[in-house]
């Protein structure tokens, strides 16, 4: 089976742009408020969302989600080592919740009116023209599990010998309507994203995009790449096929998901694992339980780390951004400590280590990211070259 | 009976492997199209949609149009032959496309919130601000707990689904296939196909379909070789059992570029749609037949529902846009007496 390695990695979150940037917020792990968007326009009680700030973004973009997309693309190709004009054969799988929603909402008003209709789903094909190479292209919109569905499908296709190369991950923005459905869902906590505190009540948005440079290892040696942060060594999917939004409450599928990437993976544990964890009730305890079905009595002692409590759930975007961090993790054999919560929820016996970093004991690490509609996905990364760069 | 979860994966070659066992390098499979469902206007003015005639009850009255077309043409699917249900629940995926099939709905939500607040939001709708739950329903009614990908690049979103979900079969991740397009607005309708593997299938069904996407930067269609070069690549991806791809080699006889059948070219009039039909009237030899593309991801994929609706043969489809998304597609229409012992 082909062996496929993540030789870049490139991060924009409401900490800013760069990996580096995220890097540094995991470990200083302090509490950040939500903001509220600058958009008069956005009438419901909560308007809250973690932004990316505005003057860490190119403007040179058509849509923030774009800006977001080829800003950590530019980053994740650099990191590579690679400028996306080679002459091998390249691929673009771009996840997103929302696609381009924030320009369609604009293009509604003439205020806001940009350069009128265009379809909402272009974040793939605008990065395709800013490579400006003929390769393969797709656009996967799972709703919040996007971006590890973009990732998983760059591993097919790189497994299926389609491609050399793939630039994979997600990005989402702003988009009114969907704060709005939130807002009428009761699934926005009026406070900050805390999944798993007792006290918390919904989640809460965030801007970004995570972006991941993958390719064989063959290719990668073939250009001098000796190792890369981390090997994509297990991936599994599953669907609820059950409801809307709330995830099946037995967690049977996300249990599969998990028990199918790490069986690929091999099964001998994992040393962290990055989770869903959206701050909604439900879906902490079900993934909690589905944690302890997958992993068995080691899911009481693994370390958790709840990035959207840094971040915020920043939709199609969270599994990219999450990716990359787990391939920081690896790469510094570190697992960071995580934002406080106020009360830990007793009905999520997960650990969660805060004040200080966890050394990463196994250099593997589970990565969760499930979407509204019961779409569910797993990947398991794990060091390579002992996770030195 | 479902399987244990978690327990194991199926081979695409149908061997069960268990837990721990390393997985499977990609294997072509061999599918075929056992079931056809569509549901589209017909003539203009005419009545052509009754949900409570089509779903029963209320007719999923709180769903939104492109949601009911969807589970609608998979009922019509189904009836026509395509069997979901043979094998567990866990081994059935589901590949969904659109475009803009809730463009309608968006643009209402987003009157209600600008014009009011979203507490005026139908909280029945307002989950559908996220795309992909156009096709929950569907996933749960056929329970196709194999995963469920929507995929919505512009235009060519349906042959992408058909190409994702060949992929997926490929790696193992499922052994039937739903792949439904459905749009609502500028276009209108779904079609809904079930794939099956041929081993398992009772017969050939309708025939075989294939499909492969690249993107062809505006920027890039006077590079006619490079252009060329890719689209050869995309045709020798369609064949039953392609061999490993092999950058920079062109056709050879008898590949599916160089096949004797038709060509048709779903364009818009672009650069980069009269560069593509350019450089497959070279690779193919065949001036491609001008089809006219909509607004959405429908109009290819009706056709291809048409095709197999009729005399057995070899057809090939194109689809190019001005944003860059191609598609090159294979129609393998099987004989109808074949047809009619499955």
């Amino acid at each position: 089976m082909t062996d496929v390695l993540v030789t870049g990695i490139g991060a924009v979150s409401c900490h800013g742009r760069g990996a580096a940037a995220l890097w540094r917020a995991m470990r200083d792990a302090r509490v950040r408020l939500p903001d509220r968007p600058a958009d008069p326009l956005a009438h419901m009680a909560l308007p809250l969302i973690y932004l990316v700030p505005e003057d860490h973004v190119p403007a040179e973009h058509p849509g923030r989600a774009a800006q977001f997309a080829v800003t950590a693309a530019a980053e994740a190709l650099r990191d590579a080592g690679l400028t996306g004009r080679e002459r091998t054969r390249f691929g673009v799988v771009v996840g997103s919740c929302m696609g381009e929603a924030g320009l369609r909402e604009a293009d509604r008003y003439p205020e806001s009116r940009t350069a009128g209709r265009r379809p909402a789903f272009q974040l793939a094909t605008h990065l395709g023209a800013w490579l400006g190479g003929i390769g393969a292209n797709s656009s996967i919109a799972n709703a919040c599990s996007a971006g590890l569905f973009a990732l998983c499908t760059a591993v097919d296709m790189l497994r299926c010998g389609e491609v050399d190369v793939v630039l994979a991950g997600g990005a989402d923005a702003y988009s009114r309507v969907a704060l709005g459905c939130f807002n009428r869902l009761g699934a926005v906590d009026p406070v900050r994203c805390r999944p798993y505190d007792r006290h918390r009540a919904g989640t809460v948005f965030g801007e970004g995009a995570g972006m991941l440079v993958l390719e064989s290892r063959e290719h990668a040696r073939a250009r001098g790449v000796g190792t890369g942060y981390a090997r994509v060594t297990g991936t599994g999917w599953s669907c609820d096929a059950h409801h809307p939004t709330a995830p099946e409450p037995a967690g049977d599928q996300i249990t599969r998901a998990m028990r199918e990437a790490l069986a690929e993976a091999g099964d001998d544990g994992v040393g962290c694992v990055l989770p869903h964890g959206t701050g909604t009730q439900l879906n902490d305890v079900t993934e909690s339980g589905a944690l302890h079905r997958a992993l068995g009595p080691a899911a009481g002692s693994v370390p958790l780390y709840s990035l959207k409590a840094l971040i915020g759930h920043t939709g199609g975007a969270a599994a990219g951004l999450a990716a990359c961090a787990a391939a920081l993790i690896l790469r510094h054999r570190v697992v960071p400590p995580n934002v406080p919560l106020d009360e830990p929820d007793p009905a999520c016996p997960v650990r969660l280590p805060v004040g200080a970093g966890t050394a990463l004991d196994v250099d593997r690490v589970l990565v969760n990211a499930y979407g509204f509609g019961g779409t569910n996905a797993s990947v398991v990364l794990a060091a390579d070259g002992g996770g030195v760069r | 009976m479902s399987a244990p979860v978690g327990s194991s994966r199926t081979t695409p070659d149908g061997d069960v492997r268990p837990a721990g066992a390393p997985a499977t390098g990609a294997v072509a499979p061999d599918v075929v199209v056992t079931g056809i469902g569509v549901v589209a206007p017909g003539r203009p003015g005419e009545p052509w949609f009754d949900p409570r005639a089509e779903l029963g009850g209320r007719g999923y009255r709180y769903a939104p149009a492109a949601t009911r077309y969807l589970l609608a043409a998979t009922r019509r699917a189904i009836v026509d032959g395509g069997r979901l249900d043979r094998l567990p629940p866990e081994r059935r995926g589901a590949a969904v496309a659109t475009n803009g099939g809730l463009e309608p709905l968006f643009a209402e939500m987003d009157r209600t919130v600008t014009g009011a607040d979203a507490t005026e939001l139908s909280p029945a709708l307002a989950p559908y601000f996220a795309i992909n739950v156009l096709g929950t329903r569907l996933v749960a009614e056929h329970q196709l707990k194999g995963f469920h990908l929507t995929l919505t690049s512009p235009r060519v979103a349906g042959f992408e689904a058909v190409e994702a979900g060949w992929r997926a079969l490929a790696v193992g991740r499922c052994d039937t296939l739903l792949v439904g397009v459905t749009e609502d607005g500028a276009e209108q309708g779904a079609v809904a196909l079930v794939l099956e593997r041929a081993g398992a299938a009772a017969g050939p069904g309708h025939g075989r379909l294939r499909a492969a996407t690249l993107f062809v930067p505006p920027s890039a269609v006077s590079d006619r070789v490079r252009l060329t070069a890719a689209l050869d690549r995309a045709f020798d991806r369609l064949a039953p059992r392609p061999a490993p791809a092999t950058p920079g080699n062109l056709t050879t006889a008898g590949t599916p570029a160089t096949l004797a059948s038709p060509v048709e070219l779903f364009g818009d009039g672009s650069p980069v749609a009269d560069a593509v039909g350019a450089a497959v009237a070279e690779l193919t030899g065949v001036n491609p037949v001008p089809r006219p593309v909509g607004a959405g991801c429908l109009a290819p994929m009706l056709r291809t529902a048409r095709l197999f609706a009729g005399p057995p043969g070899e057809h090939r489809l194109v689809v190019a846009t001005a944003e860059g998304n191609v598609a090159v597609v294979r129609v393998s229409v099987a004989a109808p007496a074949i047809r009619e012992e499955s």
